[in-house]
């Protein structure tokens, strides 16, 4: 999928570029507002990532003069940390709104939200190695062996699942499945999949269940076992 | 010239000196002339009693002229005093009558008249005698000059006109000596308050020996010292707190950056140094987001998005939530009571957590935690309660402040950087609510309160439908971007 980043933060735009290239986006960059915007209605993009500082012209006019044209889904960057700026981009058409310091995770999860919108219906049963979730019947079977999951567990084993081989943040999993979209400062996350591992991988010699440090969690089949 | 309230203050007294000078000089004035010219009207009709007694009787000829003689006589040299009577018989006339335009006339008949040729004014009485005997009906006219009288009054006036202005600018030159003696207490208060800097905050001025009114100035004042030294007391802590919050999270990363790239690493020592930055990068995220939700707070930012919900459910979501922490510490929570408000759910679901998890940070093992909701008057309190070592007032007044450990709770640093429940006063104030913690009985009672929703008829659930649409749904999205 093509990606537009409009961002005049050398550093920001290149670890955006790489970060984002190596999760399978195509990215094209405008290190300013007039370069941004005719790069925007030029081409077509899926999606467009726009901060609101920008040399020569803000992000709220690039999106302006965007917005008369195409209706490219958008999420804005700023440093400003006001509701009103926010919902100033927001009423001016944009999608979405991160607030830096944001994490790069957070921005791949919007990006995903913003591309699912035009996605077609999700399957309702999915198969991750010998671990099939089925999301109609709410249930979960290992190796032919039927999980006992609770159902906080459950809806917690079905976000990774419908995103097996994505990184979760704490934040998106609080959201997915608690609906809580506060930062917390608990331990809740970490303490249900403590117990989802444990009744998921617990009992079988190749776990699926990954930690990525500082991150997130993932669902994935991995040939190596995982380092310590 | 305005700036000094001793020039002004000369200057409106003399301004008022002047105007009570020319009040009293003006009545004086007038009050003169009435006199001057009652008294030339009355000098006036005497000597026209005494014509007109003449003429009355010269009812022949020759008494006619003899009354001509003597009204002649009667004429003094300066002509400050005529005669003149006219008839339709020419033989009866004598003397000029004065002509001119009327100045002025009186209902007794008197009138000044400025003379046609030029002179004085004069004022003249007019006297119709009847025929008697051989003597036809005659128009006896008697005038008397006004000049002495205007001589008088213009003499007069010039003296109080100089005398007002004389007196005006002695009031001046006085009142200003006097209101800078007076006003010296005031510049000794201008000396010492600007002698109040950053350097020597602690300092207030002497209000001992202060005049009345200045006393008030000069308490209010210190008052203002008192408060702003408090903000800027906890202002520069807090600056303090966070440099020193964000200090240990950048020391951590300096020391294990350098040590990892002083040798040649494998590349999962790296990876292991790559993600333990990471988390203090979180940590200092943490931070930086919190600080500006409280700075936002402060100035004073209200609550967007709000949704008239009910605080019940909102809690028991939270709770629902904190299943797991709850658990863990073997603590049981009950939720009593409900009511309505408008709140940004997220914020309030923030609040909620964070007391929560201070209640169950505060636990022992089987203890309950009642979360109570009760309607206040216009406002509605969520008050969570704890079994707990009672906690000293002094620590009370102070648990709300940012980056305030009572020194029991230290171990919980790691855990949510001692802003917790500086987020819920702000979360609070957002919602024009307030905070309040009491310890007693071994309870300790923590708790905030909202604007309540206005009792309508409405049913509630019209309502919030109606305030979710755009702008709460996008608002609780991005909220997600602040948080993390």
């Amino acid at each position: 999928m093509k990606l537009l980043i409009v961002e005049d933060e050398h550093k920001v735009v290149d670890y955006l570029r790489s970060g984002l290239t190596e999760q399978g986006w195509v990215v094209d960059v405008a290190l300013d507002g007039e370069e941004g915007m005719h790069l925007a209605t030029e081409f077509d993009y899926d999606v467009i990532v726009l901060d609101v500082m920008l040399p020569k012209r803000d992000g709220f006019s690039v999106l302006k003069a965007l917005r008369m044209r195409k209706s490219t889904p958008v999420i804005m960057l700023t440093a400003r940390d006001h509701v009103n700026d926010r919902v100033r981009g927001l009423r001016e058409g944009a999608d979405d709104y991160l607030t830096k310091p944001f994490s790069f995770l957070e921005l791949v999860e919007r990006l995903h939200a913003l591309a699912r919108r035009t996605r077609s219906q999700e399957s309702t049963m999915i198969a991750i190695g010998d671990l099939f979730v089925d999301l109609i019947g709410r249930r979960a079977t290992r190796d032919g062996v039927r999980l006992d999951l609770t159902a906080k567990e459950f809806q917690l084993l079905s976000v990774l699942a419908r995103r097996q081989g994505d990184i979760l943040s704490k934040t998106a999993i609080t959201e997915l499945v608690w609906d809580v979209n506060f930062d917390s400062h608990t331990n809740v996350v970490e303490t249900a999949i403590k117990r989802l591992r444990a009744k998921l991988d617990g009992p079988f010699p190749s776990k699926l269940l990954h930690t990525v440090r500082g991150m997130g969690y993932v669902l994935e089949v991995r040939e190596e076992a995982e380092p310590s | 010239m305005n700036r000094s309230i001793a020039r002004r203050l000369a200057l409106m007294f003399a301004l008022v000196a002047l105007s009570v000078f020319t009040l009293v000089g003006t009545g004086l004035f007038l009050v003169l002339r009435t006199q001057l010219e009652h008294h030339l009207r009355e000098s006036l009709d005497d000597r026209a009693q005494v014509a007109r007694l003449m003429v009355y009787h010269a009812v022949t000829p020759e008494k006619w002229r003899m009354t001509r003689e003597k009204l002649t006589n009667m004429m003094p040299h300066d002509r400050s005093t005529m005669y003149a009577v006219s008839s339709a018989d020419p033989y009866f006339h004598y003397g000029t009558p004065v002509a001119g335009t009327v100045v002025k006339s009186w209902p007794e008949g008197y009138a000044r008249v400025s003379p046609a040729g030029g002179g004085d004014d004069m004022l003249i009485a007019t006297l119709a005698i009847p025929a008697n005997a051989a003597r036809p009906p005659v128009q006896l006219q008697v005038a008397a000059s006004c000049s002495p009288n205007d001589r008088t009054m213009r003499a007069f006036g010039a003296a109080l006109a100089a005398l007002s202005a004389l007196g005006s600018l002695a009031v001046l030159l006085l009142s200003y000596s006097v209101t800078r003696l007076g006003l010296a207490p005031l510049r000794r208060l201008t000396r010492e308050a600007s002698a109040v800097s950053p350097n020597n905050r602690s300092q207030r001025l002497n209000t001992a020996s202060l005049p009345l009114e200045l006393s008030d100035l000069a308490n209010s004042f210190n008052g203002a010292l008192e408060r702003l030294d408090g903000a800027y007391g906890r202002l520069e802590s807090f600056n303090a707190d966070v440099a020193h919050e964000l200090r240990t999270p950048v020391t951590i990363l300096i020391g294990q950056t350098e040590v990892a790239l002083t040798r040649n690493r494998s590349v999962e020592d790296l990876r292991h140094t790559l993600q333990s930055n990471l988390e203090e990068y979180e940590r200092m995220r943490a931070i930086i987001n919190d600080m500006l939700f409280l700075a936002r707070a402060d100035q004073g930012e209200r609550a967007t998005g709000l949704v008239e919900v009910s605080l019940a459910a909102e809690v028991a979501h939270t709770l629902e939530f904190l299943e797991i922490p709850l658990e863990e510490a073997r603590v049981h929570a009950q939720l009593h009571g409900d009511a309505m408000a408008r709140v940004n759910r997220s914020l309030f679901g923030r609040a909620c957590a964070n007391l929560l998890m201070n209640a169950i940070q505060h636990c022992a093992p089987g203890d309950a935690i009642s979360v109570t909701i009760a309607r206040e008057e216009d406002h509605v309190r969520v008050a969570v309660a704890n079994p707990g070592e009672p906690i000293a007032p002094a620590v009370l007044e102070h648990l709300f402040d940012r980056f305030y450990r009572a020194e029991v709770s230290r171990t919980n640093s790691r855990e949510n950087h001692g802003l917790g429940l500086a987020i819920v006063k702000a979360i609070a104030e957002m919602h024009r609510g307030t905070v309040s913690a009491h310890s007693a009985g071994g309870v300790n009672t923590f708790a905030f309160s909202v604007a309540a929703a206005r009792r309508e008829t409405e049913p509630p659930a019209a309502r919030a439908n109606a305030g979710v649409p755009a702008e709460a749904a996008a608002y609780s999205s991005l909220v997600k971007g602040k948080s993390a």
